[in-house]
């Protein structure tokens, strides 16, 4: 009896693992044929550590995106979600770096469609040999993109820095905690600094060691573990909710109010409450970061603000406030100069696409209006940089001063 | 809590363990498990279920002294059910065809209200007709109502075939089914259908609705991706059910015989939603005279009625009153037509696989504007903004896919049925049960990208 039961149970095993086998082969055969588009994947896994930032794009891999629309995505050897290109930048070429959140990387369309290779051809076409790199990253606060822009984005010499940034994540909490990625943090002394106390983190500490570095092996090779540890990711027991993706602009009343008293000028700091001041020291690091940035490059800085024209009215005092607080306390000559990217946008729709809202830039199939851009929303933020950010002159000046 | 969550993958387990170890407490231990599985809707979906169980209970009681009390049971459930399902259809803004699109937005109606509901009434009809037992014990009664692999989304099952087996499940004699092969496959089966391919379709099918169509070929590959998808829901959902009621030891009836094989409606409508189709059939077409009673006329009449109250049934939307009219039309009306297509299999085929495509449009659209709009894109008038046009390639892979679709149902025919699994008894072994239940581990692993309730958890 005991032989049989062994027998069987050992049968019983072996399927298990032909199971496995045949859904490994089954997910590495949807990847490669017509039906990646419709058929269930796993997800790539995009993300690695860094030790300045706290994480980045792995350089060198290729899967399926499948959250809000599919797409085949690579990263270049650098580690960006751009076509392959130098640190050293070619003769005669003028290089802008774009650093931001998701919205930047744009997962979710091909990486033909990122706002920042369609300005890249037309500043091309325009003006001559330009590049544009696109640093953005999911998640990215305004303390990660400055992290990033100084310790990669730098290397590739740009000619002009560009910040897509949120406005609201500037009073967030995230933007203050450095435990998973940088941050900025009291260094002591009651000034702000970027933190790297990620370094500290169990789970850094694991993806940087050596069994972390299999670990990356193991899901860029065997699909059911990005399965697993894209379950993992999102809780094994949870289902996803029936509430649909972030919509592009939320309302955020309570973070804009906090930055419009953080950004209201005068105020002894010590009359300020804790929050409001923290905000403000925030702003004063990260006005600090864009001044540096600029004189080590010797290169103009622009922060192209979303969410100062918010779609919920009653916010628009609000908002008012912080746009006009946030050009006085960032903004430095021609060094540092900011750009309203809702207006920008509202622009290139009222002169190019009179019948088309923001929302129509947003989202895919039967969720349009909610979550990341989409090709037409790529279209629009191009024309739109192109038409704020003052290239001409920018590059007149680089040019001028080159000579 | 939904078949396809690795929740439902442990409590299943842990369920179907206890069982194989305490089978004398087999019944209260499906009570328990039936109640915390529902439990995951709400408390109050769970309120609802139990004072329904409650009062239906104890009106069995009454329905065996006369018509009246069965006339206020079914009159009871039905209120029940209008009250909780068909309120806000009642409201003066339903009429204005701005109602919400009903297979995106949340689900409000309370889960499974529509089954369980359906499935008392039956037994208070068949009980007063003595066609079954009454069902005494309460703790039977709750089992027979609440058992869990069907109580969300069906099969509505007579009293006269669970009963018994909820009897043997509480004595303590529920016996393994003999072909674990069958419970397992059919598990298998429900959750490539639901997660690999209803789930897969979903999101082109809802943009096209959504949107609108573009172009013809976008309105009629929309109109046959979504008659696949709801196929393969919610028999996905049948087959998952039926499969687990069997490894726990009960026999539930399928629900589905693959319909896109059907020549002709009345073959359809055997093999589609069949436990609904016969309750619609006892319960509603033959009391109300079926087509022996009087001629031509009120036949008519009875078939447009009774299609038009199935469609009701599936929602609070004009979409499925018109979709379940045309039916009873349709229905009525191949009776001219089939003395000649009956000699013309593939012709009939052809043709009533079109209006089964045609009528689904109506369904699935979320207002009837929407689906005339979708209908004028169908014929070339296309006023939608969403194109599921590609390549050359691309569009010829999706031909060479729709293709397989449809062969899928000849497939599933030839191999999803007891007597293959007879003729084939050596792959019910302990190898083949590795197989599948690592196939279904794994696809149960699989995250899903957004919500895709079943669509039948909306009716």
């Amino acid at each position: 009896m005991n032989r049989i039961r062994i027998s069987q149970l050992s049968a019983f095993c072996l399927g298990l693992v032909l199971a496995t086998f045949l859904s490994e082969i089954y997910l590495h055969l949807v990847e490669i044929s017509p039906a990646w588009k419709i058929l269930p994947a796993a997800e790539i896994s995009f993300y690695g550590p860094d030790k300045d930032v706290g994480y980045r794009i792995r350089a060198n891999v290729q899967g399926l995106w499948l959250s809000e629309n599919r797409a085949k995505i690579i990263s270049s050897s650098q580690g960006l979600r751009d076509h392959e290109t130098e640190f050293h930048p070619p003769l005669n070429t003028y290089r802008i770096a774009i650093v931001g959140d998701s919205i930047t990387e744009g997962l979710q369309v091909d990486v033909d469609e990122l706002f920042s290779e369609l300005m890249e051809k037309e500043l091309t076409l325009r003006y001559g040999k330009t590049e544009v790199i696109n640093l953005g990253m999911s998640g990215a606060s305004p303390a990660v993109q400055m992290a990033r822009m100084k310790s990669l984005g730098l290397q590739f010499s740009p000619n002009l820095m560009v910040f897509v940034v949120n406005v609201s994540d500037f009073a967030s909490s995230i933007i203050v905690s450095d435990a998973e990625y940088s941050g900025y943090v009291d260094s002591g002394n009651g000034e702000y600094v970027l933190g790297k106390g990620f370094r500290e983190n169990p789970s850094y500490k694991f993806r940087t060691s050596f069994n972390g570095h299999l670990f990356y092996q193991a899901m860029d090779n065997i699909r059911l573990i990005r399965l697993i540890n894209t379950r993992k990711n999102r809780g094994l027991m949870n289902q996803p909710s029936d509430t649909h993706p972030t919509v592009p602009q939320q309302c955020n009343g309570s973070r804009l109010g906090l930055l419009a008293e953080g950004l209201r000028d005068g105020g002894k700091t010590e009359k300020l409450r804790p929050d409001v001041l923290r905000t403000k020291k925030v702003l004063t690091a990260f006005r600090a970061d864009l001044q540096s940035l600029s004189k080590m490059t010797n290169a103009p800085v622009v922060l192209a603000i979303r969410g100062l024209s918010p779609i919920c009215g009653n916010e628009k005092q609000t908002t008012d406030k912080v746009a006009k607080g946030m050009k006085n306390f960032l903004s430095i000559g021609d060094e540092i100069t900011i750009v309203d990217l809702d207006n920008a946008v509202d622009g290139v729709l009222r002169e190019n696409y009179p019948k088309n809202s923001r929302l129509d830039m947003y989202g895919f199939g039967a969720r349009l209006g909610q979550g990341h851009l989409n090709p037409f929303g790529h279209q629009v933020v191009a024309k739109a940089l192109i038409n704020s950010l003052g290239i001409s002159k920018k590059r007149h000046l680089h040019e001028a001063g080159q000579s | 809590m939904s078949f396809d969550s690795p929740l439902f993958l442990i409590l299943f387990v842990v369920v179907f363990a206890w069982l194989r170890k305490f089978p004398k407490h087999g019944g209260m231990l499906l009570l328990a498990a039936s109640i915390i599985f529902y439990s995951f809707a709400g408390v109050m979906d769970m309120t609802l279920v139990i004072a329904m169980v409650c009062i239906n209970y104890l009106l069995s009681f009454y329905v065996l002294k006369g018509r009246r009390w069965l006339t206020l049971t079914i009159l009871t459930n039905l209120a029940v059910l209008a009250f909780f399902k068909y309120r806000h259809f009642l409201l003066p803004e339903a009429s204005s065809n701005q109602v919400r699109d009903f297979f995106n937005a949340d689900i409000l109606i309370p889960i499974g209200v529509s089954f369980y509901i359906f499935q008392a009434i039956a037994y208070q009809v068949d009980l007063y007709k003595g066609k079954t037992q009454h069902i005494r014990s309460f703790w039977h009664f709750s089992l027979f109502i609440l058992l869990f692999p069907h109580m969300m989304a069906g099969p509505i099952v007579r009293a006269n075939i669970l009963e018994p087996q909820v009897a043997k499940a509480y004595e303590g004699k529920i016996k393994g089914r003999r072909f674990w092969i069958i419970g397992l496959g059919l598990c298998l089966l429900g959750l490539v259908k639901k997660v690999g391919l209803a789930d897969s379709l979903s999101p082109f099918v809802d943009a096209v609705f959504y949107q609108g169509p573009s172009d013809t070929y976008t309105a009629w590959l929309g109109a046959i991706l979504f008659s696949f998808q709801i196929y393969f829901d919610f028999s996905g959902y049948s087959d998952i059910a039926v499969g687990i009621a069997y490894l726990m030891g009960f026999k539930l009836p399928m629900n589905f015989r693959q319909p896109y094989l059907a020549l002709n409606p009345k073959d359809f409508w055997q093999r589609w939603h069949i436990t609904l189709s016969t309750w619609i059939r006892d319960y509603l077409y033959i009391p109300l005279g079926g087509d022996r009673v009087g001629g031509v006329p009120r036949h008519f009449m009875v078939m447009v009625v009774t299609m038009g109250l199935a469609g009701l049934w599936h929602g609070a939307n004009w979409t499925f009153v018109i979709w379940g009219v045309i039916w009873g039309i349709y229905v009525w009306g191949w009776r001219f037509v089939a003395p000649i297509l009956n000699q013309e299999k593939v012709l009939s085929w052809m043709i009533h696989i079109t209006v089964v495509i045609l009528l689904w449009v109506m369904f699935r659209a979320e207002n009837v504007d929407r689906a005339i709009s979708f209908y004028k894109g169908m014929l070339g008038m296309a006023e939608g903004a969403y194109s599921l046009k590609g390549s050359s390639m691309e569009m010829f892979c999706t031909l060479i896919g729709v293709v397989l679709l449809f062969f899928s149902q000849l497939a599933e025919s030839k191999i999803a049925n007891y007597g293959w699994i007879k003729k084939h008894r050596g792959l019910d072994c302990p190898l083949i049960w590795g197989i599948m239940v690592g196939l279904i581990f794994w696809i149960i692993i699989l995250p899903k990208q957004i919500a895709n309730p079943f669509i039948y958890f909306r009716f």
